[in-house]
């Protein structure tokens, strides 16, 4: 066979085969070491997931990068071992990782990619590659079929060839080190450092050349053709949300694409995104920068639609913002935008008209111009019914296929068509219904009216700003107030207690922002430039008032409850990330579905690759020689099979015809292991009967053994061992060497729920430290070790070891709770003569176990 | 012991969970932040018995409140947690003044045992700096009665500030009781 090609050149003399067979049994030893690794950080993180202990991200930010890290070199060795046919797990295991990245975004190195890749040629699982924003519009063509502009994305990968073949990694991280964070002057300096040298940079030939390729692709005239480019950071909109801090551009020429693409580049490092990355210890190598590049639509009209109310979510409308024109001026918060209250079926609800004095259109020459809006069109409505019906289609379903309530950016062209340019998480938030709220009758009211953009209410001294440089005296704890919700304010927004715009409406950048941060916040509050510079304040945002003075029980009443997306907490994490690591799909070898392509977890790869290991191990050497010398199989009238190798033994050593009797097994802690299991018997009846019943019910009639291996000296044995749906491996040395003696057990799996399993390893603990045991548990897995000891106490350890192995077989199906465990517990310590625990208790009624 | 806690950490995870956990378990109160920054301006508005506080952060980290509590000669005692495998800087730490580390992730207990145990050596310290001012009153007779006044607000706070149950247990008589009461109050404000 090929894969053990490897292995079958040479020599076939004892010394070469021994060789190979020493060689490949230290590869198989690497992976069963990887295995363990692997199944205690399963364990660890199963454990840390029911709840009793506190971690945080970057736990388990770790412990993915050290399973990836094992599960990498399983597979590793199980190519080194098997042959190249194995690489298809590594496949397999790319894809779950892709799945995983989705769930939980870390640092991974930027994967190579094409340059550049058209929109329908993604889905979301790519945004690894062209972030978040181009990977949905990927999803909405390709598995949606929703109107997106034509277009491509200009991927990590490129970012990467524009980063190194500048060097630009180490120039640029000297500098973000270097940022004071507490200073905005600072900020604003590094930033300017940055973009110059991004702008200094030269964007590769390859590069450009794709870029160019691309663009010609989206149109006939390419000539008179204009494009927009807008930043798709990776990572950006999973758990951290980074609404509006990047670069975009509109109206570029095909010859501008280049140097435009270099500046979005250069945009990333504003100093509100440095704030922002700093602040959650994120590194600017987690955020690499895809750029989407879209054939410009002449907007007649622009905005955004919310699948859901984000302040009260629970009302089922879905909420429509639109301007004329380009929909910059809504989310920058110039204008406030028309707001329509719309059903889930597309019925209008409400709608208030907003005056819109100006327009964003496309300038002849390029870039955007503001233009005044025609007056009779000023107080019109700048959707229709039909499209509003359509939006609402649209964010229904988007929601439903998302399973969450969506944010999107929506375009309507000069022949009145729809386009989608971005979906993406909607962060809601609802307050706790019934809250009491004080009397307010004595209060006096300042001013009142806007949008509710942020529950809650907050207190402090009046403070205005009406630009980015008003910003570093903002004080500690103030209300501010400013003419609309400009960008820069986010990097204020850990800094007040309370935010008021003149203009501006629910959906803007910086309403997603203070959504986060949590303040409260009033937007398109007529007359906010009126509050009283200096005054203390208390707005009320959810009531839509300002009112004189302090009012501290308001602020306590309109305290908000969080929930929905926001409010996922660290289990639901956890709990998403395990659901692609841990369960065991692939529970038996000889199942038909035990394939490579049946592998959905991280568990599952290391459940195949150490079974096939084992497989290749003991099966695939028999291939090489003669399956007698080689190929041997442990006689005995228990139904298991043990397939053995010596180590130490050349031709001569052979049991004819493959089978070795129980007497002649010759390996000291072998057959004391073995004599334990003999002594304890297949179990008949009595203790185990129950479990066994549970499993046939419960899984089919299985067999009840698979195949079990042993590498073999005279005073060593590895022993991998299959009963049921548990492993253990026992590893022994056991010699005239007190010093160098030792016994090592590791044991998982099981067939059962996560709780028995746990309950059978901590029985399983307390017995083996009975026996003197140094026992480590991570959740379900055990490892236990005992060593210098002389050889008689090993001997006998290990044969109550075999017949503790016997014991609990299967047992976790039994232990139900933990009364049964002590139960079992008391019986076992009796059985192996070890001290009795004074636990009273009778065998618990038979169904009280169910 | 009601204790007020304040905890730090620029993951919100991470404070929501400590939210919860001392909400359902303790009768702590417990006020966040997940911006080290503002750390200093909570402190100077109000006092703690203990801080939570992540020692990795950006902003300011966990040693620099270290620094800054030392500097401003503040009382409360630090907790320090820290990410898994940073030992030795949980060690540094607590050369410059913090009372316990705990290793991230945790077990809820043991992060309640030690603020339990920093409440109560918080209180003993109390204790113990006011024994050490009251030993350098002079002369002996204003010492004396320093302690008097100590020593019957404490009785007081026993017996739910009734003056005559006061006086009975103290022996001495109700005027002097109230007088030295009022004074206590007087002093308060």
């Amino acid at each position: 066979m090929t894969q053990a090609g490897k292995y079958s050149e040479g020599d076939w003399g004892d010394g070469a085969e021994l060789r190979t067979i020493r060689d490949k049994f230290s590869h198989f030893r690497r992976l069963l070491d990887h295995n363990h690794q692997a199944l205690e950080i399963l364990g660890d993180m199963e454990e840390k997931s029911q709840g009793k202990y506190l971690f945080d991200l970057n736990f388990i930010r770790s412990r993915l990068a050290d399973l990836r890290a094992n599960v990498s070199e399983i597979i590793r060795c199980l190519v080194t071992l098997g042959g190249d046919h194995y690489q298809v797990l590594q496949e397999r295991f790319t894809l779950i990782d892709d799945q995983i990245e989705l769930v939980f975004p870390s640092n991974r190195p930027i994967r190579e990619d094409a340059y550049c890749r058209r929109f329908d040629t993604l889905s979301r699982m790519n945004s690894y590659s062209v972030g978040s924003k181009n990977a949905q519009l990927g999803e909405m063509i390709s598995k949606l079929g929703l109107p997106v502009p034509a277009g491509f994305a200009i991927t990590a990968w490129a970012y990467k060839r524009f980063i190194d073949s500048n060097d630009l990694q180490n120039r640029i991280s000297e500098r973000i080190d270097s940022v004071d964070i507490r200073s905005f002057y600072d900020l604003v300096r590094v930033s300017g450092e940055i973009v110059d040298l991004i702008r200094a940079s030269t964007v590769p030939n390859d590069l450009a050349e794709a870029i160019l390729e691309h663009a010609r692709g989206l149109t006939t005239k390419v000539q008179e053709a204009r494009f927009s480019l807008r930043s798709s950071a990776i990572g950006e909109d999973t758990l951290f949300s980074f609404a509006g801090q990047y670069a975009s551009y509109l109206n570029v020429r095909a010859d501008q694409l280049v140097r435009r693409y270099r500046e979005v580049l250069a945009g990333k490092f504003t100093p509100q995104a440095i704030y922002y990355f700093l602040s959650h210890s994120l590194s600017e190598s987690e955020l690499a920068m895809s750029v989407g590049c879209v054939a410009m639509v002449e907007a007649a009209a622009a905005g955004v639609v919310y699948s859901r109310d984000p302040v009260n979510p629970v009302d089922d409308h879905v909420l429509v913002n639109a301007v004329w024109g380009l929909g910059k001026f809504l989310v920058d918060g110039t204008l406030t935008p028309d707001n329509f209250r719309v059903s889930r079926r597309g019925k209008l609800i409400e709608a208030q008209i907003a005056d819109k004095p100006v327009q964003l259109v496309m300038d002849t020459h390029g870039g955007t111009v503001s233009r005044p809006v025609p007056p009779k069109l000023r107080q019109k409505p700048s959707l229709t019914n039909k499209q509003l019906r359509n939006l609402a289609r649209y964010a229904v379903l988007l929601e439903d296929h998302y399973a969450c309530p969506q944010d999107i950016e929506w375009v309507v062209d000069q022949k009145g068509k729809l386009l989608l340019l971005q979906t993406r998480p909607l962060q809601v938030q609802a307050i706790q219904p019934g809250t009491p709220l004080p009397d307010l009758s004595e209060a006096r009211v300042l001013v009142s009216g806007g949008n509710t953009v942020c529950h809650g209410a907050g207190c402090g001294r009046v403070h205005h700003v009406t630009s980015a440089h008003d910003l570093p005296s903002v004080p500690e704890g103030s209300v501010l107030v400013a003419p609309n919700p400009f960008p820069g304010l986010v990097t204020v927004m850990n800094k007040v207690s309370a935010l008021v715009t003149r203009v501006g409406g629910v959906a803007s950048h910086m309403a997603t922002i203070a959504r986060e941060y949590r303040v409260p916040t009033l937007t398109g509050v007529p007359d906010a430039l009126n509050l009283p510079a200096g005054e203390i304040a208390t707005v009320d945002a959810t009531g839509a008032v300002v009112y004189h003075g302090r009012l501290d029980e308001l602020v306590q009443a309109r305290h908000p409850e969080y929930n929905l997306s926001d409010e996922e907490s660290i289990f639901d994490i956890l709990g998403r990330v395990l659901d692609l690591v841990s369960p065991l799909r692939l529970l038996h070898p000889e199942d038909d579905d035990f394939q490579v392509e049946n592998c959905v977890t991280l568990h599952d790869i290391t459940r195949y690759a150490h079974q096939k290991a084992t497989e290749e191990m003991f099966y695939r050497a028999t291939d090489i020689a003669d399956k007698e010398r080689i190929s041997l199989r442990l006689k005995t009238d228990l139904p298991v099979t043990v397939g053995l190798v010596y180590l130490d033994r050349g031709r001569r050593a052979s049991g004819r015809r493959g089978w070795v009797k129980e007497e002649d097994l010759g390996s000291i802690p072998m057959r004391a292991f073995w004599n334990g299991v003999k002594q304890e018997g297949w179990p008949q009846s009595g203790g185990d009967e129950h479990a066994l019943k549970l499993t046939m019910k419960d899984r089919g009639a299985l067999p009840f053994s698979e195949n079990s291996f042993a590498a073999l000296s005279e005073e060593y044995m590895i022993l991998s061992l299959r009963f049921g749906y548990h492993f253990a491996t026992v590893e022994a040395l056991c010699s005239d060497n007190i010093n160098k003696n030792y016994i090592n057990l590791q044991f998982s799996h099981g067939g059962s729920t996560f709780d028995r399993r746990a309950r059978r390893v901590r029985l399983m603990t307390r017995i083996l430290r009975e026996m003197e045991f140094e026992c480590r548990t991570k959740g379900d897995f055990l490892e236990a070790t005992v060593s210098y000891k002389d050889a008689e106490a090993m001997v006998s350890k290990l044969t109550r070891l075999g017949r503790l192995t016997i014991m609990t077989k299967q047992l976790d199906m039994a232990l139900s709770t933990d009364q049964v465990a002590s139960w079992y517990l008391n019986d076992f310590l009796k059985r192996l003569d070890l001290v009795e625990v004074p636990v009273p208790a009778d065998r618990p009624e038979k169904g009280s176990d169910r | 012991m009601k204790g007020r806690i304040l905890a730090v950490d620029d993951e919100l995870h991470m404070l929501k969970l400590l939210e919860r956990v001392f909400a359902e378990r303790t009768q702590h109160r417990i006020t966040t932040t997940n911006n080290s920054l503002e750390v200093a301006g909570i402190l100077e508005q109000e006092r703690f018995d203990i801080i939570i506080t992540d020692l990795r952060m950006p902003g300011m980290d966990g040693m620099e409140i270290l620094r800054w509590m030392a500097d401003n000669d503040r009382d409360e005692q630090v907790i320090i947690i820290t990410a898994f495998g940073s030992v030795d800087s949980a060690r540094e730490a607590v050369s410059l003044g913090a009372f316990d580390y705990i290793n991230k992730p945790f077990k809820q207990e043991e992060l309640l045992f030690a603020v339990d145990r920093a409440l109560h050596f918080a209180a003993m310290r109390k204790d113990f700096k006011q024994a050490h001012k009251l030993f350098s009153i002079q002369p002996l007779s204003k010492a004396t009665e320093q302690f008097t006044v100590t020593y019957i607000r404490r009785l007081a706070l026993t017996v739910d500030n009734d003056p005559q149950v006061v006086a009975e247990r103290s022996g001495l008589n109700l005027d002097e009781v109230k007088r030295l009461l009022q004074k206590e109050n007087d002093r308060k404000l």
